[in-house]
């Protein structure tokens, strides 16, 4: 009991502080692709203290909730965005058999509560009673609802090869060879599964939930202060996890050679695949409304469908 | 709807673009410590009064031909009549002259106007502070500049209202 608690407290710690260092790492790496320097003042090498810098900012702003807001809602938005995003790594496997929620249906208590952020988004665009912040919380609704269904289907691949729905199941069955190099199905199921983690993640070509030039800043319009903060940590949280879990379950997790802890390689891919998703977002333009759904619906889903097929096929043949 | 091809190659040709970048020196300049070598007519430091330096007499007149031009409305200047100057000519004077250089654009229009060449634009002054009250010119700041241009002749940028007149009857604009 008292293990358990240390455990999710130091990776609940973790995870926060690695979430904190996201921001500074997009920031070096996005200036890096457009030939700036980024964050450099604060802290001597390198900016490295900027995050706590800015924590620090925000945390001293003031605090709005507008007059024509709902309360309640208002305020409970941020900690329904923030919660599930953290509460996701409570699955992730750390080393063989060491998870702070290790659950033989890990992988769903994952997905689902991937998908609780979005009750959150919607909670703060709605009682924002600000048109923009509702017009952007209906767009992500819009493409969070339809992105879910082939991203589900393409975590179903990694899945069915493993036979497992617990996470560390899966893990385990990559010890010959990672799900991302099965032929075939694996690459496209980590294709799919990238391109709707950046819808999930509202991350650029498909960040349409803050387009600025139609809908000002996004669903957190009218958030200041803490608030914002908040917002902008589980956002990072949710990208974190999405890449832990894409490190999970296509590039076997714990797995590496033995020279370092399983926790270091699970963190290594962890950043290296959001360094990816960093450089996809810093290089593509944002897509229309109408085409993030027509390439959901017309070509991700039917590809995404057949890949499981393909994957059944694939694992009952072995 | 462009082709399926177009978007393949248009999204890797983007990444592509963007991963050359990443190895490509970066063009910040960091600017306290570092600093741009600036362009031999670059105006955009301060702006400066000046005056005759041998009696020391001011050479603007007051006759607010600048604060009329001025696109932003940032000048500022009271005509005052006084005595007559030492060579008898002239007896206007500006008792207040304030440029608020927050809003400055640096069109040059005030100098292009000036009619003795008492407004001028200065190279290297820098104009860099961290308040609000350091953009404000007043007057005394102003003629302070003047002598800060007559001490060291490279602050000086190359237009004054004479000069530019004068190039423009020559090129017959």
């Amino acid at each position: 009991m008292i293990g358990a608690l240390i455990l999710s407290a130091l990776v609940l710690f973790v995870a926060m502080t690695v979430v904190a260092y996201m921001t500074w790492l997009e920031r070096k790496v996005a200036a890096r692709f457009q030939n700036r320097v980024g964050p450099y003042q604060v802290g001597i090498p390198h900016g490295w203290l900027q995050p706590l810098a800015d924590i620090m900012k925000l945390i001293v702003k003031e605090d709005i909730t507008p007059r024509a807001a709902d309360r309640i809602l208002f305020n409970l938005g941020p900690v329904l965005v923030v919660v599930p995003a953290l509460l996701g790594f409570a699955f992730i496997p750390l080393a063989p058999g060491l998870a702070v929620a290790d659950h033989a249906y890990s992988f769903l208590f994952f997905l689902a509560l991937a998908s609780l952020t979005l009750l959150g988004v919607f909670a703060a665009g709605w009682s924002s009673n600000n048109k923009y912040a509702l017009l952007s919380a209906l767009r992500m609704v819009a493409l969070v609802a339809s992105y879910e269904i082939p991203m589900i289907l393409a975590l179903l691949v990694p899945a069915t090869l493993a036979g497992s729905l617990s996470l560390s199941g899966i893990v385990e069955a990559q010890r010959g060879l990672w799900f991302c190099l099965v032929p075939g199905v694996g690459q496209v199921a980590l294709l799919l599964f990238l391109i709707c983690a950046l819808a999930e993640g509202n991350k650029s070509p498909l960040d349409l939930l803050e387009a600025e030039s139609e809908l000002i800043a996004a669903y957190n319009v009218e958030y200041s202060g803490i608030k914002f903060a908040l917002f902008y940590a589980g956002e990072y949280a949710h990208t974190l996890a999405m890449c832990a879990l894409a490190a999970t379950v296509f590039f076997g997790g714990y797995l590496g050679p033995s020279f370092l802890p399983g926790f270091v390689w699970l963190f290594g891919k962890s950043v290296v695949l959001f360094v990816g998703v960093l450089w996809i977002r810093w290089s593509l333009m944002r897509v229309r409304i109408d085409q993030a759904l027509r390439l959901n619906w017309v070509v991700l889903l039917p590809v995404a469908l057949l890949n499981v097929f393909i994957a059944a096929f694939w694992a009952s043949g072995r | 709807m462009p082709s399926t091809r177009a978007i393949v190659l248009g999204t890797l040709g983007a990444m592509g673009t963007t991963f050359r970048n990443a190895f490509r020196r970066a063009t910040t300049l960091r600017y306290p410590k570092e600093k741009r070598t600036l362009p031999a007519r670059w105006r955009g430091g301060s702006f400066a009064l000046t005056f005759d330096p041998a009696t020391g007499e001011e050479n603007c007149i007051g006759c607010r031909l600048c604060e009329y031009i001025c696109p932003s409305e940032i000048i500022a200047v009271t005509l005052r009549k006084g005595e007559a100057r030492q060579n008898g000519i002239g007896a206007t004077y500006a008792d207040v002259f304030t440029l608020d250089y927050q809003a400055c654009m640096q069109c040059e229009l005030c100098i292009q106007v000036c009619p003795t060449d008492a407004i001028v634009m200065t190279r290297a002054l820098a104009p860099a502070t961290t308040t609000r009250e350091g953009l404000f010119l007043s007057k005394e700041r102003l003629m302070d500049n003047g002598r800060k241009l007559l001490a060291e002749s490279e602050l000086a940028s190359e237009a004054t209202g004479t000069k530019l007149r004068e190039w423009t009857k020559a090129e017959g604009v």
